[in-house]
């Protein structure tokens, strides 16, 4: 209906002319110290999400109505599709990606004036100039470049539909999530940039105001990846979850320096140290995300994520460069005033892992980019586009990863400032032993691989450390409380939110990791042909082939493979691989059988089949099947669950502290110093 | 019907955008507002850092001697901005309760 789509055009200009009007007013509002001004930028804001959101309902609309006068529609919905991909195809095509952003962003900006209003107001302007700047860019690409709402004079019987490989459960949710991280960073960076506008004093306040943010946004980016990873395991049918695909890799570098900030910003929180580095992770980080957005649609690398190349590549890269320049000029006018006070006191000292870890973050960072635009650099200098491929980040990529895993055992044991013989003997003599002893285990076991054996020691050590900084909290909440050690646990965690959080998103991580290792590693695969009633062995497994069937549903006929799994004498499973064929010339895809168990999934594909010569019967046909075993898939799923609970945790909002452990007050701070006095708090 | 509803919105969203400026000035963030925001964080941090810092303590990963250097750094920080909290309370002489310091519980 072109009425509904005028209307969404109007929404979304009629959003950018609020957005606008919010920047003008805001700035204006600042240097006159006119409140109103202000509020009504805010007001402008507002306005600018109600109409955005009244944009997206338009296109909500016009998908599950399969209105084909739209483009978008037409273009990412057909008649057989389930509604509930109708849905999803507003952000599986390259105008409704952008709608979405600019709709998160909108909502983002809401909460955003509504906590630094409170927090700090003194940015409240600065936040609004930045945040307005950004939805700017994004609905002036969706006004002038890539609308969702362009129409047809005579629509189309029907649509083409989406790419069946986006028609999942995994892909349905795996967008959005990584969106919300993706432009969650914008907030963190309108603060910080706000906060070194608004002067010297204001600051470092706006980088720690910064960090609650930044870890949202951390947390969608860890799912995002977690549930793409997913997706690419269920889905894609070949077998892994990560290939060092651009657009992947494009959204792992922004979460590798929103990782390396929540380190780093603990130090300027404890030593008023690192302000000036928190700043430039905070521009980095924002500055990675529009990247990541401007890989996946520029076409300017291939992958299996981007969206078609578009004229919206340049415009990224240039407001990308503005962004930067802006961002690193303001930093620059600020730098003398974010001069940490002090400086480390020794080289053995949490301050000082944390730093390394920072350092190690930054350089897979560094690494993952390097790789990621190679084939882009070689073209302009060579004149030759040279992938450097998996094999570059597989190289590159572990060694870095196993001294972060080190320092994630190390660093919560040290003590601040400077950590003494006797506290490093103490404290790593029980995970040590526990590390040393998971590794003499896996020799023991007969596994001679030395890079797993030290991954998976290491990974033993950590845990150690986890537990003990858990048992040491808890003891500690004993001898003052006398409670019960579930309680005291319970407690614990409730009252240090996020150091305890901290540490169950670092068991996560070992789950991850070790998952990664086992898989990495010990994966083996083979391709067998098999006649019915033929079996093959895969690792501890027997598959057999039972016969062939073949299905039609919903515009796709689907060619599925009987398989019976044995594991040892014990029938495990019954499962089926299948192709599917789409009837609209669509590739085929894959159904994968999967069976998963701690201990290793078996993953299988059909490749192809052959019906045996003179017999029409489909059910007699040869098949050829790709039969993989994966080692540890299963903790890595886990670990993203663990890692998910440890980041709510250590999200939620701590209770303020109710005492502190101080001596008696001077008499001369009199009530001043009153809250200082009392019991051990947090014990 | 489109036309009229555009319509419709683009003076709605008017009348709601332009209304603070001809209303009262709301009040604007005033200095002793926004200063007192920022003592109120600096309170907090402080107070969560000493916090931190008497588990670490009590847990074995600090020295005495770094504790108390620390500890006595964050004490100075809290008690100088609940001192200026005091004293902008004072001077504006409205949000005592907001200002409340955490509630005490004797040892």
């Amino acid at each position: 209906m072109a009425g509904a789509a005028s209307l969404g055009r109007f929404a979304v200009l009629a959003a950018l002319v609020l957005v606008c009007y919010a920047i003008a007013a805001a700035v204006l509002g600042a240097r006159v110290r006119r409140a109103e001004l202000v509020a009504s930028a805010v007001r402008a804001l507002r306005g600018s999400a109600a109409l955005l959101a009244a944009a997206a309902l338009v296109l909500l609309v016009a998908l599950a109505t399969r209105d084909y006068t739209f483009q978008y529609v037409a273009a990412h919905v057909d008649d057989a599709q389930p509604l509930v991909y109708d849905l999803t195809a507003f952000w599986g095509g390259m105008e409704g990606s952008l709608l979405l952003w600019a709709l998160v962003l909108a909502g983002y900006t809401l909460a955003a004036v509504r906590a630094v209003g409170r927090a700090q107001p003194e940015l409240l302007p600065g936040v609004i100039v930045v945040l307005a700047a950004v939805a700017a860019f994004f609905l002036l690409m969706l006004t002038a470049v890539a609308s969702p709402f362009a129409t047809v004079p005579f629509a189309p019987l029907d649509g083409r539909g989406m790419n069946p490989l986006l028609l999942n459960p995994w892909m349905a949710i795996h967008p959005p999530t990584l969106y919300l991280g993706y432009v969650g960073l914008t907030v963190p960076f309108a603060i910080v940039i706000a906060a070194l506008a608004a002067g010297p004093s204001a600051a470092d306040g706006g980088v720690l105001l910064a960090r609650r943010w930044m870890m949202w946004a951390w947390y969608c980016l860890s799912m995002g990846l977690w549930f793409g990873a997913k997706w690419s395991y269920v889905v894609l049918g070949w077998g892994g979850y990560w290939a060092w695909d651009p657009v992947e890799n494009a959204a792992l570098m922004p979460w590798l320096i929103a990782t390396a900030f929540i380190h780093s910003v603990m130090i300027q929180e404890r030593r008023e140290m690192l302000t000036r580095w928190n700043v430039m992770l905070v521009i980095l980080a924002f500055a990675l995300s529009i990247f990541g957005t401007f890989l996946t649609r520029s076409g300017v690398l291939s992958s299996v994520h981007s969206f078609t190349q578009s004229p919206l590549g340049t415009l990224f890269l240039i407001f990308l460069g503005c962004a930067v320049v802006a961002a690193c000029a303001i930093a620059a006018w600020r730098w003398e005033a974010l001069r940490s006070r002090y400086e480390l006191d020794a080289a053995l000292s949490r301050e000082s892992a944390f730093v390394l870890n920072n350092v190690l973050f930054l350089a897979i960072a560094f690494a993952v980019f390097l790789g990621t635009v190679f084939p882009v650099l070689s073209d302009v200098l060579t004149g030759r586009r040279v992938n450097v491929g998996p094999p570059f980040f597989d190289h590159v990529v572990p060694p870095i990863a196993v001294g972060l895993l080190v320092l994630m055992g190390v660093g919560p044991l040290l003590a601040w400032r400077r950590a003494s013989a006797a506290s490093l003997r103490r404290n790593f003599l029980a995970p040590g032993a526990a590390g040393t002893a998971v590794g003499a285990v896996l020799l023991a076991a007969g596994m001679r691989a030395p890079g797993p054996i030290l991954v998976f020691a290491l990974a033993g050590f950590v845990a150690g450390t986890i537990v003990l900084e858990f048992a040491r909290g808890v003891q500690a909440r004993q001898a003052m409380r006398g409670e019960p050690a579930p309680v005291a646990l319970v407690a614990l965690v409730a009252r240090n939110r996020r150091r305890y959080g901290g540490y169950i998103v670092h068991f996560g991580m070992l789950l991850l990791l070790c998952g990664i290792t086992g898989s990495s590693v010990f994966a083996t695969q083979r391709v067998v042909t098999l006649a019915p009633g033929e079996a093959a062995a895969a690792g501890p497994y027997r598959v057999r082939y039972e016969g062939l069937e073949q299905t039609t549903a919903a515009g796709a006929l689907t060619i599925g493979a009987r398989l019976r799994v044995f594991d040892g004498a014990r029938e495990a499973a019954t499962l089926v691989a299948a192709r599917n064929l789409y009837l609209n010339g669509r590739d085929a895809t894959s159904s994968v059988a999967l069976r998963s168990t701690p201990r290793d999934d078996l993953y299988i594909t059909l490749v192809g089949w052959t019906p045996e010569s003179g017999s029409g019967d489909a059910g007699g046909a040869r098949v050829t099947l790709r039969l993989l075993v994966n080692p540890l898939v299963m903790w890595m799923w886990a670990g993203g669950l663990v890692l998910s609970v440890g980041a709510i945790v250590a999200m939620l909002p701590e209770a303020r502290p109710r005492t502190v452990p101080v001596p008696a007050p001077a008499p001369a701070l009199g009530a001043a110093a009153a809250p200082l006095a009392g019991e051990q708090a947090g014990q | 019907m489109i036309a009229a509803i555009t319509v419709g919105l683009a003076a709605a969203a008017a009348w709601y955008v332009l209304a603070p400026l001809w209303r009262a000035a709301p009040d604007e963030p005033h200095h002793e507002s926004v200063e007192r925001a920022r003592l109120v964080r600096e309170r907090e941090t402080a107070l969560r850092v000493l916090r931190d810092l008497a588990l670490d303590h009590t847990t074995g990963k600090m020295s005495d001697a770094d504790y108390e250097a620390l500890r006595a750094r964050q004490e100075a920080a809290a008690i100088e901005a609940l001192r200026r909290l005091d004293a902008v309370d004072a001077a504006s002489g409205a949000g005592a309760a907001a200002a409340s310091p955490p509630a005490v519980r004797e040892p």
